[in-house]
């Protein structure tokens, strides 16, 4: 729920104070109307806090419409500037508007509305200049109370803010809005929302009779209407609405149509109250409401202090440097930061403590399991010593029975064949190799030998694998006859036999 | 001061992040450690008892098998007798001692035989001449010695009417124990 906000408008001898709350429509809660014309300038602030107390206000944040001393608005049409270029323009511009002699001035814009012409964006702002003692004047009167001054506002403003929540705009059509606060009256043409110009008129009404008021009121709406004309031929205006404190209103606004040629009424707005929190007498409200004008328009606002117009020394300013404010920003960083780090620890934490639950888990089960899987390494490593140990200790001792080997094989051997060379290699792999001749007289008897021979030795038992690494080479030769006989052929067989042993 | 504090909490964030990531990192693959474990131990075998006993027994059976150096002599006469019943001639022996360097072993042989804790051993050459029947009848007597003996090679070449023989054997030893 929004928070309460009070709407104040300020005039020399009356202070009208709505409470509300912003929402899609503006919820009224509380309203009171303080006449202290009687009542000495520096007892006000003990009165007002007076009248907060007995009729119950609850808002703390208080925004006020306020006016008397120089007070000027001026419509200016420019193309979108940079924020320092706008300050340098609004600054220059309202050295302008000042009257001569004023010793301080305090200024404050509001962008108003953006508009294209010829194709060029362009933006209509509202300028308004008035006298430093105005605004400090509201702000002692707000200092010594409970309250906290948010902004301040002029009453134009204040009621063309209420006129731009509240009334329908037709396209391009100007409406006139005649408000009385205290001893002035505000007289602002505008269209669409948009100030176009805006008088204050003093009036002392002294002894003069309802009808003589009238009358001069009437005139007075005439010379600005008139000026008006002057300065905006264009414009169509063709309404006029009242508002303010004055008995006059509804005499004014059935004279308008005739003296002015304006189609007059009071300013009605109670279409857009929420009354739903309304405490109080609401007949009493209704009666008052055309007077609450300036102080509902000064209140209605999204953002208090921030939007719209607000004299209060350095607000324009904060509000100009508001979205590009270097501490601002590092502020929010820093605040964000702080949420990244509370998101992130919070992670930490919890990611740590199940990352340290699953490592004891770990090590618990690795406690368990470890020692088994060392004591099987270990004892593995002892059986291939042991396995290794076996195969030496089957090296070490009588592989193979020599005697029985060579006496075996001198059976074998044919009358025609003779071994040139044994050679036993031992280690881990036992083998034989037998390299040796056979001599026959014939080619077919050497070749018969040899099988003969190598079958023999291929069936002994003691040897589990028998090859000849290469074929056996055949050759003739011719050997001469020592009885002179005529040479005869003699075949010959070299061989290589390998015995594999286990 | 804010810009300082948001460079300092961002740092932390990320440490914050980092460790956390890490120390997640490091329980998945603790996790898969001990998952492999576990499956290894639950189908690991343990040798019985029994099997150990007999490793342990066949390791001492070899260890008191090597020749002392004190039996070294003893072994060499042996060869002799053999030779001499045998009918050999020409009987030559060479011997030699070896040391097996454990970080350097000479042949993958060595290396096998380092690894069973024996580091020493004798090489014996033997040359004779001798006829077929008494060679073969030596051989067969030398490797039936009760001693650690492995022959290396044997070589019979024909020198008619003899044979020329020549054997390499190693002969393993103890370790020399101080004095």
């Amino acid at each position: 729920m929004a928070n309460r906000v009070l709407g104040i408008e300020l005039t020399q001898d009356q202070i009208k104070i709505i409470e509300v709350s912003f929402g899609r429509k503006l919820k009224v809660f509380n309203f009171a109307v303080i006449n202290n014309s009687n009542v000495q300038p520096e007892r006000r602030t003990e009165q007002l806090n007076h009248t907060l107390q007995v009729r119950g206000f609850e808002a703390r944040d208080a925004i006020v419409a306020t006016t008397g001393g120089h007070v000027e608005h001026r419509l200016l049409t420019l193309p979108p500037l940079s924020t320092r270029e706008m300050h340098f323009v609004m600054q220059r511009e309202s050295k302008k508007l000042a009257p001569t002699g004023m010793t301080e001035m305090l200024w404050s814009y509001d962008i108003l509305k953006t508009k294209e012409e010829l194709g060029i964006k362009k933006n209509q702002i509202l300028l308004v200049t008035a006298e430093r003692p105005m605004v400090d004047a509201a702000q002692n009167l707000l200092n010594q109370s409970k309250l906290k001054l948010h902004q301040v506002t002029t009453v134009p403003e204040a009621v063309l803010n209420l006129l731009r929540q509240t009334a329908p705009w037709k396209k391009d059509a100007v409406k006139a809005a005649v408000h009385f606060a205290g001893k002035g009256v505000h007289v602002l043409f505008a269209q669409e929302g948009v100030l176009l110009l805006s008088r204050e008129i003093r009036f002392d009404y002294g002894d003069t009779a309802p009808d003589e008021q009238v009358e001069r009121l009437v005139n007075e709406l005439k010379r600005s209407t008139l000026y008006f004309r002057q300065n905006f031929p264009q414009a169509q205006l063709d309404q006029i609405v009242f508002s303010g404190d004055n008995d006059l209103l509804g005499t004014l606004a059935t004279r308008s149509t005739e003296e002015l040629g304006l189609n007059g009424s009071l300013l009605r707005f109670e279409e857009n109250l929420d009354t739903s929190g309304f405490r109080g007498n609401w007949d009493e409200f209704r009666f008052h409401l055309p007077a609450l004008a300036a102080a509902a328009g000064a209140a209605w606002r999204k953002a208090p202090g921030t939007t719209g117009i607000n004299l209060l020394p350095g607000k324009t300013q904060a509000r100009e440097q508001a979205g590009l404010n270097p501490a601002k920003i590092a502020r929010i960083a820093c605040a964000a930061s702080i949420l990244l780090v509370l998101g992130t620890s919070g992670y930490y934490v919890r990611n740590k403590g199940i990352a340290d639950a699953e490592m004891r888990d770990a090590q618990q089960r690795v406690s368990i399991a470890g020692p088994r899987l060392q004591l099987a390494r270990d004892l593995e490593q002892h059986k291939a010593v042991a396995i290794e140990r076996d195969a030496f200790v089957k090296r070490l001792g009588a592989r193979a029975d020599w005697g029985e080997i060579l006496r075996s094989l001198s059976f074998l051997v044919p009358e025609t064949t003779y071994f040139e060379y044994i050679r036993v290699e031992g280690g881990e792999k036992l083998q034989m190799s037998i390299r040796g001749r056979v001599v026959a007289p014939t080619a077919a008897q050497a070749n018969a030998d040899f099988n003969k021979f190598f079958t023999g030795v291929r069936g002994l038992p003691f040897f589990k694998a028998v090859t000849m690494p290469k074929p056996p080479e055949v050759t003739f030769e011719d050997v001469t006859s020592t009885t002179s006989v005529a040479a005869q052929p003699r075949s010959n067989v070299a061989f290589e036999v390998v015995c594999e042993l286990p | 001061m804010y810009i300082i504090g948001t460079v300092l909490l961002l740092a932390v964030a990320g440490g914050l992040l980092y460790d956390a990531n890490r120390r997640t990192a490091e329980a998945v693959i603790a996790k898969t450690n001990v998952d492999r474990q576990e499956q290894e131990a639950a189908v690991v075998t343990i040798p019985s008892e029994q099997e150990q006993a007999q490793w342990a027994a066949n390791e001492k059976a070899l260890s008191t098998r090597l020749l002392s150096d004190q039996q070294v002599p003893e072994f060499l006469e042996d060869i002799a007798r053999i030779a001499n019943e045998n009918h050999l001639e020409r009987l030559g022996i060479n011997n030699e001692d070896k040391v097996i360097d454990p970080n350097q072993p000479a042949t993958p042989d060595d290396g096998k035989v380092v690894a069973l804790g024996i580091r020493r051993y004798l090489l014996v050459t033997l040359k004779f001449q001798s006829a077929y029947a008494d060679a073969a009848r030596f051989l067969a007597a030398v490797s039936q010695l009760p001693r650690p003996v492995e022959l290396q090679t044997i070589d019979i070449r024909r020198n008619a009417p003899t044979l020329d023989v020549t054997v390499t054997m190693k002969v393993y030893k103890q370790e020399q124990r101080p004095a």
